[in-house]
Formats: structure tokens, C-alpha cells, sequence
């Protein structure tokens, strides 16, 4: 199942939408229409905050937790997300040099980034990509969890990843080399791996 | 047709090289490079020609709202307002305006705008803004709750200052359970209320809805006309027909004795305005959330048009009307003639821009007040009948 986050796909912003929190509730719905008892956890960047909050929340309902460079936790001197420009997000996001953007973004493209930009605003402004609380309740979370970091990554820099592993209960950190914020774009194979080595498919 | 001056009280001292090594003149310039004694200098030169507009017989004197930028020393409006409440007797003192999304509490700014008025014998104009974009980073205000913000907190004021309290107000944004304020503003039912703004869709619906005067800042003439004429459509639309009065422009002007001598002495001055203190990125000025989508798509048109802002002279930023330069005379002729294309009743002259010093500004406002704003004042009424 691949859900997407209301609010940072094709549809408008729900007006329900205040915090990660929220969405961490609007997936266990998912799970509940679904009929999905337990299930493995994947997230990353905004989605693995969301995937920590989720087993944080209802600890029973994941049977193993994947963290991909999550945001969600405090770390100070990150570049500031809401300021960058396309060329900029690619640098601080890739390892490898991105290919050359082509013909400028339409108009209809820009509006529809700035709505999910939007969003992530509505979540994640202030406090800055980071939930306070969330500290005080990863220990909640005792299933088995892998955190997955890009070492190269220049959005949330790898170090958080020793941070995470420190909070969940049950947790081990690997970190992927030649990769920036999005390894499993830049390393599928090596992060695929070590992902369903955690659930026990390979 | 009704006259203002307009201070945006800017720092002049930014280094020549200011715009290769600084990303931007907002949110990250860092605030070392200001210098309080010639802050202390500055505010009260400034504060001199806001008075001066006064004896000149502008109808009203202007201060606004800006943080954490050299591109204006106002982060306090009400402050500036009350110092000129006690050195002024006649003038409307308009605060354009309080950027009400920016505080913590509106009824805080229906308290201090009510003391002013109070004090002023009913001088006072309420301005409103929501602050713009890059003041939601400089106080880590979430840019998407801004219109809400906005919206919710002019209702509460006028509310605050129309009903009698105590009484009680539950909002998406304020849960109040004793709205009370004293004092009481001393104008009825309350100090008029303008809306600066860049045009968007929602504030041009919102005047027209509410009969706000609308007031748009320096732009390309055309752009700015296109602005008016979308605020009289949605007028006519919903059968409330926006006179003059209700729309005002503000622009830079220079008056010298020539046309020649008006680019000559305040040439340099206008591109700082342009190009130092409109220095910043364009991820900065509209943070995501900020605009709705159909306020956006014209807003990137525009911008995507303004980059080109940066490269033009100041005699073709005259001719394409984002300021207004020349002999007295020329500049009586050049507002005629965009009062008739545009269609405004209220002009708000920014008297001082960018490094603009203190004898030229005084100069160019003496000569605007003897000779362009009575012959305007006496010529215009007619012509505004055309308008529109």
C-alpha cells in the first residue's frame, strides 16, 4: 500500500490538516478501512516523521519500522527548506549532480508545488520541521526499526541518524554511502536490501 | 482628489558591493551593519519630514510596518504614529499598516490604534496588512494560517471597537472571553480602515465587499491599472460601485526645478529603492501557503515580469510609471494623466526613497506642495469624473 499524504498530492490541502500528528491518525484510518491488523512501515523525509509518530501512537498495529533520513526531530543550523529554489533543493538533496533542469517550470507546475509546499508549512513551519513532543514518546515505539541514512545528505544531515536510534527502543542505524537525502533513489539496490532484511524477506 | 506622504524610513547606508555578497536586504542582513547613531539621526530627520508634510497641506502623513530589513526602520508603526499624534494639529496620521497576521494579539493593536485616535481627536487611519512574505520568516509565522489570520483579526477589532463589551469570541484563530478594550476609538462607528496591498484576489474582494479604500504600492503604471480596474469590476459585480475615494496609489516622487535635474539628483536614489532594499530571493518573498492559487498565478506572472525591474534605468522606471520624476510642471502633467488612466482619488506620494538626503527630499516636498498639489487639487476634481 502506498498511501498518499492529503494535502501533498494532487489534492487540495484538507482543512483538517494541522500537524504530522494529524496525518499519522488519517493512516491508521487507512489501516482500519483496510482491514490491516499489522503491517510493516516505511517513511521517509516528511513520511518517515509521520511512520514515527504512527508507531508511536499504536505501537501494536507495526510489526517493523523504517526510517528514511526522517524529519522530526530537532536539529539546529538545517538549511531552511521554505527559501530554496529548485536548482538549490536538488543540491542540498542529491549525491550525484542532478541532470540539468530542462524548459522552466510552468505556471500550473509552480502552483501545484507551492500548494504541497504549502502544506509541509501547515506541519512543519514552526517549530521547524520537528515535533517537541515527539522525544517523549519514541520509546513507545518497540517494534524492530532500521534507520536509513544518506551519508551525503546536506537537507538533514546523517548525524541525526545516532539521535534516532537513541530514542526508539529497538532500533539500528545504517548509513548509505554516495547518497544524499533520498538513498533509495540513489542507492535502490543497498537500501532495498537492507529494508526487507528488517522485515525477514531477504 | 486627497494627497498623502508617505515614509518608509529606510536605511541609506547599505555598501556598494551590498548586492553581490548579500543574498538578500531581508530576514538574514545581519543587524551589526546598523549603526544606532545614525539611527538616532536618521528617525528624527525622518520624523521632521513627516511633520513638514503637514505644514505643506498634505491631507495626511503615512507610516507603516516592516521587520528585521534596511528597507524600512518601522517595525513599530503605532510608536511613529504617537510621535507624530503630539507634533501634528490637522493631518490625518493613516498607519499602512498594522501587519495584524504578525501579532500576537489583535486586540492589542485595537487598544494602541484606539489610544491614537482618542488622543488625535479622531485623526487616525487604520491601516491593515497581513505582513509580507518575508516577515513569516523573520517571526517563524506559519505563511499558510496568514489570511485566516488576518481575516479573523479585523473582524475581532472592528467588533472590539463597534460593540460594547464585555463579550465573548470564539474563533479558528482567538478564543477571547472577555473582549473589553478601553479605550474606545473616538471616531463612529470606528477610525476608517484602508487595505495596502500588493491585489491580490481575496483583499480586492474584500474592499469592494466592505467599501475599503485599496491602496496599491509602486508598480508598473499598467499593472497597477489592471489592479484598479479588477477592484471597480468586482464593484459592479456585486452592485456596489467603488468611487475614487476608494483607491489610492502610492508612488516615489521627485520635484526639481528641471526635468533634467529631478534624474539628476534623485536618480540614484530611486534604483537603491529598486534594486539595494528590494534585493531578496523570490522563495523569500512568497513563502508557500502565503498566497491561495488563484491569487498565485498572477502574482508569479508578475514577478516573473519583475525581475526585469532590477535592470532598468530611473527614466524608464518613470516612463513605465513606477515613479513619478520631473519639473513641477511635468510631474503636475505626468499625475494628471495617470489619474486619468487610472482612476484613483487618493495619491500617496513616497516624498523619500532610498538614499534619497535630507535637503532634496525637503526640497522636492516644498516644491510638490506649492506648486503641483493646489493645481492639482483644483483641475483633478473634474477629471475624476472620467476616471474609471
Amino acid at each position: 500500500v502506498l498511501p498518499e499524504h492529503p494535502g501533498f498530492g494532487d489534492a487540495e490541502r484538507p482543512e483538517w490538516l494541522e500537524t504530522v500528528l494529524d496525518l499519522a491518525y488519517c493512516h491508521l484510518e487507512l489501516l482500519d478501512k483496510l482491514g490491516l491488523e499489522r503491517v510493516h512501515v516505511v517513511g521517509e523525509s516528511l513520511g518517515g516523521w509521520v511512520a514515527a509518530e504512527l508507531a508511536a501512537l499504536v505501537p501494536e498495529r507495526v510489526r517493523t519500522l523504517t526510517l528514511i533520513a526522517p524529519m522530526g526531530l530537532l536539529v539546529e543550523g538545517l538549511p531552511d527548506v521554505f527559501i530554496m529554489n529548485r536548482n538549490r533543493w536538488r543540491e542540498v538533496t542529491r549525491f550525484a549532480d542532478p541532470e540539468p533542469e530542462g524548459a522552466a517550470p510552468s505556471i500550473d507546475q509552480l502552483i501545484k508545488e507551492s500548494r504541497v509546499q504549502a502544506s509541509l508549512a501547515r506541519v512543519g513551519w514552526n517549530p521547524y520541521l520537528h515535533d517537541p513532543r515527539l522525544p517523549r514518546w519514541l520509546h513507545r515505539a518497540t517494534m524492530p526499526a532500521l534507520v536509513l541514512w544518506g551519508k551525503e545528505d546536506r537537507l538533514m544531515p546523517a548525524a541525526a541518524a545516532e539521535q534516532w536510534r537513541g530514542l526508539l527502543a529497538n532500533a539500528r542505524a545504517q548509513l548509505v554511502g554516495q547518497a544524499g537525502h533520498f538513498p533509495a533513489l540513489e542507492q535502490p539496490e543497498g537500501s532495498a536490501g537492507a529494508v526487507l532484511r528488517l522485515m525477514g524477506i531477504a | 482628489m486627497e494627497f498623502y506622504c508617505f515614509h518608509l524610513m529606510p536605511w541609506p547606508y547599505l555598501p556598494g558591493d551590498f548586492m553581490e555578497k548579500n543574498p538578500s536586504a531581508w530576514v538574514t542582513y545581519s543587524n551589526k551593519n546598523f549603526d544606532p547613531a545614525k539611527g538616532q539621526v536618521l528617525y528624527n530627520r525622518y520624523l521632521d519630514e513627516l511633520e513638514h508634510a503637514e505644514e505643506l497641506g498634505f491631507d495626511g502623513i503615512c507610516v507603516n510596518e516592516h521587520h528585521q530589513t534596511a528597507y524600512g526602520l518601522m517595525p513599530a508603526p503605532n510608536i511613529i504614529a504617537a510621535m507624530l499624534a503630539r507634533r501634528t494639529k490637522h493631518a490625518k496620521i493613516c498607519i499602512l499598516g498594522n501587519a495584524l497576521s504578525l501579532r500576537d494579539h489583535p486586540l492589542r493593536v485595537a487598544e494602541e490604534v484606539a489610544m491614537l485616535d482618542v488622543i488625535t481627536g479622531g485623526r487616525v487611519v487604520s491601516g491593515f496588512v497581513r505582513g509580507i512574505g518575508l516577515e513569516y520568516y523573520s517571526f517563524q509565522l506559519d505563511p499558510s494560517r496568514s489570511r485566516d489570520r488576518f481575516v479573523e483579526s479585523l473582524d475581532l477589532i472592528i467588533k472590539a471597537w463597534t460593540e460594547p463589551g464585555p463579550f465573548e469570541w470564539h474563533g479558528e484563530q482567538f478564543e477571547l472571553r472577555y473582549v473589553n478594550p478601553w479605550p474606545r476609538p473616538l471616531q463612529q462607528p470606528h477610525p476608517p480602515i484602508w487595505l495596502p496591498s500588493t491585489g491580490s484576489q481575496e483583499t480586492i474582494e474584500l474592499c469592494a465587499e466592505r467599501g475599503y479604500p485599496f491602496i496599491r504600492v509602486y508598480e508598473r503604471a499598467e499593472i497597477v491599472k489592471q489592479i484598479f480596474d479588477n477592484l471597480r469590476a468586482e464593484g459592479e459585480r456585486i452592485g456596489k460601485p467603488v468611487p475614487p475615494e476608494n483607491i489610492g496609489w502610492m508612488t516615489p516622487i521627485y520635484v526639481a526645478e528641471t526635468d533634467a535635474k529631478a534624474f539628476e539628483e534623485a536618480g540614484d536614489s530611486v534604483l537603491y529603492l529598486f534594486q539595494e532594499l528590494s534585493h531578496r530571493p523570490m522563495e523569500m518573498l512568497v513563502p508557500p501557503g502565503y498566497m491561495t492559487a488563484r491569487s498565485m498565478g498572477a502574482a508569479l506572472e508578475r514577478q516573473q515580469r519583475r525581475h526585469t525591474i532590477g535592470k532598468l534605468t530611473a527614466k524608464q522606471l518613470d516612463e513605465q510609471g513606477f515613479c513619478v520624476f520631473g519639473s513641477a510642471e511635468t510631474v503636475r502633467q505626468k499625475l494628471a494623466e495617470h489619474q486619468k488612466n487610472m482612476g484613483f482619488g487618493k495619491l500617496v506620494g513616497l516624498m523619500q526613497f532610498g538614499t534619497l538626503p535630507a535637503e532634496h527630499t525637503r526640497k522636492s516636498m516644498d516644491l510638490f506642495g506649492q506648486e503641483v498639489m493646489p493645481k492639482l487639487r483644483s483641475s483633478l476634481p473634474i477629471a475624476m469624473g472620467e476616471a474609471g
